[in-house]
């Protein structure tokens, strides 16, 4: 085996990134699709009510666009998206095929970038591996029938079998192979080999591992946001990093999506009542009117969630520090980090500073001409491997300190190997070259 | 079990048993700062018995990434005594201007850490002392630096040292110092402070100096009065002058002292005088600054080059015959200096040279040449060079610098001269005065009274309202000048009393009692000439105006503002320098466009953000005009022309100066700073001819062409000497050939290098719940903000109070949040904005904190790495390239170098020492690692050879310092000898004095064993010096590699 490749799949309404790390040499780059150099795929696929294609093929029939909110209405069976594309569309397929073309799509892009990479061109098919982690937005996961999770998971699964059988190619599909790929990916058991191949992540939590893999974190109370043009992904959760006892694990008590992006901020202006706007930037007691309100409105939900089960038990022992990190192209807007930072000082949750995501600096390329490392940041948490991402307490699970750590702060029990000090020397008297101290 | 990382070979983790089985088998390691799962196939067994050794990694292709190379590199630098780095590049907020890091080369190179440093005015001499210093703290650990300069120029050496470097200067007058005195002798070598004191605060008064006679050397006068002045002995000054003259510790009072604007000491009767020696004596290093250290004798150099080093130059007997000796080696330079050189002629002047190591080496090499007398390659032409260079005993203590040689697009001066035809009555009123002087000239008939009446002439000439209103007040500095140098020096007279009555008011009154009743304000030809000028031009332009006399400058103010123009006036009113620098700071502000200012006032000011300047009036002595346009002809002048407006105001003799003499000479249109010395004697004699004698404008004329033909003339007698002390200091070429060197070979600490390694610093050493927040960018581009952690913060303090480091600006133990930036660049842009934003370079308490911590720790870095890098530069193809770490040692002197060799495997050509550190500069600064799964081939075979050169090298490097060793063990021993010399000689002379008064037994025993301690310390160093010449050289492997270059696209 050359490579053995970990693809962290951001899956967007409107855009895709995929950040693709090779876990035996641990180089990662941000995929580039075709000649485009923002490293972004659009996600959307064509279809004429017989066939799919993909975007970066010959464009022909309709366009369906906001796949993944066409995905949430169908595995909620409800229609709150419906208005965003039903105008142009008249025969919707239905969306697990529409996921399973597109998702096919992505992984033969994939496949072909490591193919046109200079150092990745030993690349083999069937022998070297790529698996593909696809971040699935949070709140849907939350449901108790985890609808959304199977879909996602189910259409991966048969995208990967797809380009498996088919090889790379922007072909268009018909549904009937869609169809007769979905069932015969789906009905293998558990556990199998596309299971291993295709895995799923929380899209909020996938974020968090950025701020957590760009330096060594420490334990702690943590804030992240994650400032898109249109909506806010919030973040508050309790982390430790199991370096001192109890194993890694992220305790989220909020995740919010809230449509306060920074692109809002002239209609949050005007809807707080003031029509005065000045041409092109807005003064700060202007934004101050406008968004103000409206963030400390969420970050009190945020943190009233559920305040009683996290501080009633006497709150977290280990830190007054909250860590409060923005990502995202809007954690630029200078007006609006201010802003934000404001509010969050008026919240009394010890945040000291407020930081921005750093691009990292090993073993880590962004494509040519982008420069803003803070939108790749979820893609790039995803192309850890799966052992290697903490264990995700959504809200629903949050367990108190007492319950995640219940040795917490009892004398730990000695661990059941000591290493020697000898490295494993064959000579060794005290281990006898096994490199282990029995208990 | 240990394992090791296939691709981070220096990495070892312990497996904790932990396993997930699947398509690709993963297993848990322990690694030293994270346990995480790895793909089996990523990792390997490790014995601890594994051969680690260079070609061990090479043979099985154990390399690692690029980063460990980039930190171990910075790391190498960083701790800070590499010989061929220069540390203060890019350290401060200052362009680059590779003439000012000679004489910092000078100095570090320099046996004895004294330098002359006599650059053209305008030429950034403050700043090569600064950078001077910021080396000598990264090489020599040096703490105390002393910079002494005349008061006004106090508060512009404060400020930029805080604001260029970041150096926390402190003034201190006699009173203050005596203080920092007495710590460092309490607390010893680790005392550390930065100092600005001026001379007059210094410099000892007269009864004083009659106190301290028996301590100076060469001062064997008879004792003053017998009783000495009790009140005497308790003065700070006098005290702090005993204490350094009795100064008998191993470490130094200063590190390192400045002496600013060093000709001002020139003269060896002044008390001024005693403080250059007193202080050059008790420092380590020396520095003495000047542009004009040389008038039309050499002497004048002599006398400073002696307070430069007082030991080396003792008298001008053993100067003289310094030069004679140094004279063959200084044409051997120039002579290999020419393209095609004479070897004959080379071989010749060797000859001279008294015998050495380095001059039979260098025979040996003219030998060959001159016998075969064939080409000879540019590199050993250089090496040949820099050979002779080195035979060149004076060229070390002096450093200079010309304008022509450094601006390549000189700013050039447009000289705008405004014809002003006066009223009949401005006129007659000129005239009559005139008349009045010079019969009040012919009347006292003495040669003072003519410069005792000049007052009065310039007054007029500057401006005739004022002069006016001064007659009609009855008031007038009617001679009330009593110094010779006052003629030279108009502006002096303007601290003189103002108000002095006139000797006969009614004289005046009788001639020109007319003045009373006529307005010279309304119809002053001249003021309106020049607001039509200032008016014509662009309302942005800001305009510098000099004048002699506060009248003229406050009447211009008052005119000015009338007309709508905002005006800021500095004179010498202003009394606190503060005050001053207020004030000039605050023309910087768009809203003033008018700087009104006097000569005193504007001495040692930069101003070059403006571009044009008025003469109001015009010294006659045209280095006086050359100061003035200093102060905008200089480093930093943004513009491509500066204009120079002066007035002619036709029939009088002002006029005529303006026109015949100094734009003959040519003061408005170049530098003409090689007159400084010629032009008292002439100006002063003109001075009186033009005073004294009824003369026609066509006589005056006359006079003023023959004046400076005569100037003209001993110009270039002048330009003679001056070509003739250049050649004291030999050739420029070699230094700045390494100073560009420096530059583009990367050997200096990059902003970039100070990130990943703070990075990595607080990554490895503060993790879990001590974890520091650390975010670049932040609150700008190049920026960090950090918050430490208590453990950080803690251990930083406890850092600072070791090494008894003041607490830098910025930190603060109880917010723990800091913003600091490493980019001097970035800090200009974004102090105003940030007012807590620090700059940190690598002498910063903060990186030294870190370097310490890393010094102290036991953190390697795997040796060998494998990385890409795309250049066009290099031919394509793969390397492999060895760094090794040259020590060389000896008490007299060390060197620590990197040798750098690389080889091209395909073709199998060795890149020379140059091209290879040139090509591993490349590679840290834009390479990538070269994570390739494929496996290395073993380049045993190659390696070998890399390391056979790499060894000539470092040999080739051993012998020539082992050259260098010899010359300097040579001066070294003279100087130390002459040092306590005349440090026993002095105490004899007080011993002698003693007996004579009849002291008491004890005092006299205390001196005799002083003069024992000084011999026996006189035999301890000479017997170090005295000992063997061997040096044992250390040869250390830093780094090797393997990289591959890719043609980029």
């Amino acid at each position: 085996m050359n490579h053995f490749f970990v693809a962290g799949f951001d899956f967007g309404t409107s855009y895709s990134k995929v950040v693709l790390r090779d876990q035996l040499t641990k180089l990662g780059k941000a995929v580039s699709f075709g000649d485009e150099g923002e490293g972004l795929f659009p996600s959307f696929v064509s279809c004429d009510g017989e066939k799919i294609g993909s975007p970066v093929g010959e464009a022909f029939g309709e366009r369906v666009p906001y796949l993944k909110l066409l995905a949430a209405d169908s595995a909620t069976e409800r229609q709150d998206y419906r208005a965003l594309y039903s105008t142009a569309l008249k025969t919707t397929p239905a969306a697990d095929l529409l996921l399973t073309a597109f998702f096919a799509s992505v992984i033969s892009g994939i496949l072909e970038f490591i193919a046109n990479d200079s150092e990745w061109d030993d690349f083999v098919i069937g022998q070297d591996i790529v698996v593909i982690q696809l971040a699935v937005p949070t709140g849907m996961m939350e449901r108790r029938d985890s609808k959304l999770e199977k879909l996602m998971k189910g259409a991966l699964k048969a995208a990967y079998f797809l380009v498996e059988q088919r090889g790379v190619s922007s072909e268009r599909m018909p549904l009937k192979t869609l169809r007769a790929a979905y069932d015969k990916a789906n009905s293998s058991p558990e556990d199998s080999r596309l299971d291993q191949l295709c895995g799923i992540y929380p899209e909020v939590a996938a974020g968090v591992q950025t701020v957590l893999r760009s330096r060594s974190s420490p334990d702690g109370k943590y804030i992240t946001m994650d400032v898109g043009a249109g909506t806010v992904d919030l973040n508050a959760f309790y982390y430790m990093s199991g370096r001192t006892g109890p194993p890694r694990c992220l305790n989220y008590w909020s995740c919010q999506v809230v449509p306060l992006g920074c692109s809002r901020l002239p209609s949050l202006h005007e809807d707080a009542g003031s029509h005065e706007r000045t041409s092109g930037t807005l003064t700060s007691s202007q934004v101050q009117s406008g968004i103000g309100k409206a963030i400390t409105s969420l970050m009190n939900k945020a943190f009233s969630y559920q305040p009683r089960k996290i501080l009633g038990d006497g709150g977290d022992p280990w830190s007054r520090t909250t860590h409060c990190y923005v990502f995202g192209g809007g954690a630029r807007n200078q007006l609006y980090i201010d802003e934000l930072w404001d509010r969050l000082q008026e919240l009394k949750i010890g945040i000291s500073a407020l930081y921005w995501l750093p691009q990292p600096s090993e073993g880590f390329a962004l494509p040519g001409d982008v420069d803003q490392f803070g939108r790749f940041a979820v893609a790039y948490g995803l192309s850890f491997h799966a052992a290697n991402l903490e264990e995700v307490r959504l809200p629903s699970e949050l367990q108190t300190f007492r319950e995640a750590y219940p040795n917490a702060g009892k004398p730990s029990k000695p661990p059941r190997y000591t290493p020697c000090t000898c490295y494993s020397n064959p000579d060794c008297v005290r281990c006898g070259g096994t490199g282990f101290l029995n208990p | 079990m240990v394992v090791r990382h296939r691709h981070r070979p220096g990495t070892v983790g312990v497996l904790t048993g932990n396993v997930i089985k699947g398509i690709v088998p993963m297993v848990e390691v322990k690694w030293a700062d994270e346990t995480a799962f790895e793909p089996l196939a990523a990792l390997e067994i490790f014995t601890a018995s594994e051969d680690q050794s260079f070609e061990s990694l090479i043979r099985s292709g154990r390399y690692g990434d690029l980063d460990a190379m980039r930190s171990l590199m910075t790391f190498e630098k960083l701790r800070g005594d590499l010989s061929n780095v220069v540390y203060c590049m890019r350290t401060a907020e200052i362009d680059f201007y590779p003439h000012q890091f000679l004489p910092v080369l000078k100095f570090v190179q320099s046996p004895l850490g004294r330098l002359l440093i006599a650059d053209e005015v305008g030429l950034g001499k403050t700043i090569e002392a600064a950078l001077i210093w910021t080396e000598c703290q990264a090489r020599f650990k040096a703490r105390r630096l002393l910079v002494i300069c005349p008061p006004t120029l106090i508060p512009k050496w404060i400020r930029e040292l805080q604001d260029r470097f970041g150096i926390d200067a402190q003034y201190a007058n006699a009173k203050g110092l005596l203080e920092h005195f007495k710590n460092c002798e309490r607390k010893g070598a680790g005392q550390g402070f930065a100092i600005v004191t001026s001379y007059h605060a210094l410099r000892p008064r007269r009864n004083e100096k009659r106190y301290l006679q028996p301590w100076l050397s060469g001062h064997s006068g008879p004792l003053g009065d017998d009783e000495v002045d009790e009140k005497l002995e308790k003065r700070a000054r006098v005290n702090l002058f005993r204490g350094l003259l009795e100064w008998n510790h191993k470490h130094s009072f200063a590190d390192l002292v400045v002496f600013d604007e060093a000709h001002l000491m020139k003269n060896t009767a002044t008390a001024t005088h005693v403080v250059g020696e007193v202080f050059s004596s008790s420092s380590q290093g020396v520095l003495a600054l000047s542009a004009t250290p040389l008038n039309n004798q050499t002497r004048d150099l002599y006398a400073l080059l002696k307070l430069v080093d007082p030991d080396m130059f003792r008298d001008e007997a053993t100067f003289n015959a310094l030069r004679e000796r140094n004279r063959p080696a200084v044409l051997l330079a120039n002579e290999l200096g020419r393209t095609a050189p004479d070897f004959q002629r080379c071989a010749e002047h060797l000859h001279l040279i008294p015998p050495s190591a380095a001059k039979d080496h260098l025979a040996l090499h003219l030998n060959n040449h001159t016998i075969c007398a064939g080409e000879i390659s540019p590199s050993e032409r250089v090496s040949m060079l820099s050979k002779a260079q080195r035979l060149n005993e004076l060229g070390a203590f002096l450093n200079r610098t010309r304008k022509v040689e450094v601006f390549q697009n000189k700013v050039t001066r447009d000289a705008v001269t405004l014809n002003v035809k006066p009223t009949p009555e401005e006129s007659a009123f000129y005239n009559g005065v005139l008349k009045l002087i010079r019969r009040r000239v012919a009347e006292r008939g003495d040669v003072l009274s003519v410069f005792h009446l000049i007052s009065p002439a310039l007054t007029m000439a500057s401006c005739l309202p004022v002069m006016a209103a001064k007659l009609r007040d009855g008031r007038s500095r009617w001679g009330d000048l009593d110094d010779l140098a006052a003629l030279d020096d108009p502006f002096e007279a303007e601290d003189e009393s103002e108000d002095f009555v006139c000797e006969e008011p009614q004289a005046i009154a009788d001639d020109l009692s007319w003045v009373r009743n006529h307005d010279f304000d309304s119809c002053d030809t001249k003021y309106a000439r020049l607001r039509d000028e200032l008016l014509r031009r662009t309302p942005t332009d800001k305009v510098i105006i000099f004048a002699f006399f506060k009248d003229t400058l406050r009447y211009l103010q008052r005119r000015l503002e009338q007309d709508g123009m905002k005006c800021i006036l500095v004179t010498g009113d202003v009394k606190t320098p503060e005050e001053r620098d207020a004030l000039l700071r605050s023309f910087e502000a768009p809203e003033s466009r008018v700087l009104l200012c006097s000569e005193v006032a504007a001495e040692g000011v930069d101003l070059q953000f403006c571009r044009i300047m008025v003469n109001y009036d015009l010294p006659w002595n045209p280095m006086r005009v050359e100061q003035r346009i200093g102060r905008i002809d200089r480093i930093g002048q943004a513009a491509q022309t500066i204009v120079i407006i002066n007035f002619n105001v036709e029939g009088t003799i002002d006029g005529s100066i303006c026109v015949h003499l100094h734009h003959k000479i040519g003061v408005f249109t170049q530098t003409v700073g090689d007159l400084e010395g010629i032009m008292g004697q002439h100006i002063s004699s003109l001075t009186r001819e033009l005073l004294v004698d009824e003369l026609s404008s066509e006589q005056i004329e006359q006079k003023i062409v023959q004046t400076a033909a005569a100037i003209e003339k001993e110009r270039v007698i002048t330009r003679e000497v001056c070509d003739e002390s250049d050649s004291l200091i030999g050739l420029r070429s070699i230094l700045q050939d390494s100073v560009s060197k420096g530059e583009t070979l990367g050997r200096y600490i990059k902003a970039n290098e100070l990130r990943r390694f703070t990075d990595e610093f607080f990554a490895e050493t503060y993790g879990g719940n001590q974890h520091c927040q650390l975010s670049w960018d932040s609150p700008h581009d190049q920026c960090l903000t950090l918050h430490f952690s208590f453990e950080a913060m803690s251990d930083f303090e406890s850092f600072l109070r070791r090494n008894d480091l003041h607490w830098p600006k910025g930190f603060n133990t109880r917010q723990r949040l800091t913003a600091l930036t490493f980019s001097p660049q970035q800090f200009e842009q974004s102090k105003k904005k940030h007012r807590n934003l620090i700059l940190a370079n690598h002498l910063h308490p903060f990186v030294q904190w870190m370097t310490n911590t890393r010094r102290e720790g036991s953190k390697s870095w795997h040796p060998a790495s494998a990385s890409i890098l795309s250049s066009k530069r290099w031919e394509a193809g793969s390397y492999l390239f060895l760094i090794m770490r040259l020590s060389l040692s000896h008490p007299a002197m060390s060197r620590k170098e990197l040798v750098f060799r690389a080889s091209h495997l395909d073709s199998g050509i060795v890149l020379s020492a140059e091209d290879s550190e040139a090509l591993v500069n490349d590679l840290l600064e834009a390479g990538r690692s070269w994570g390739t799964t494929r496996g290395h081939p073993d380049y045993s075979v190659e390696f070998k050879c890399l390391v056979a050169t790499a060894n000539e090298d470092c040999r080739a490097r051993q012998e020539a310092f082992g050259e260098d060793l010899e010359l300097r063990v040579n001066s070294k021993r003279a100087q130390i000898t002459n040092h306590f010399q005349s440090r026993i000689e002095g105490a004899g002379r007080r011993l002698e004095i003693m007996a004579q008064r009849g002291d008491r037994a004890r005092g006299i025993r205390l001196m005799e064993s002083q003069v024992e301690a000084l011999q026996k310390r006189l035999e301890e160093e000479l017997s170090i010096l005295n000992g063997d010449l061997v040096v044992t050289p250390q040869f250390k492997r830093v780094a090797c590699g393997l990289i591959r270059i890719q043609p980029s696209h």
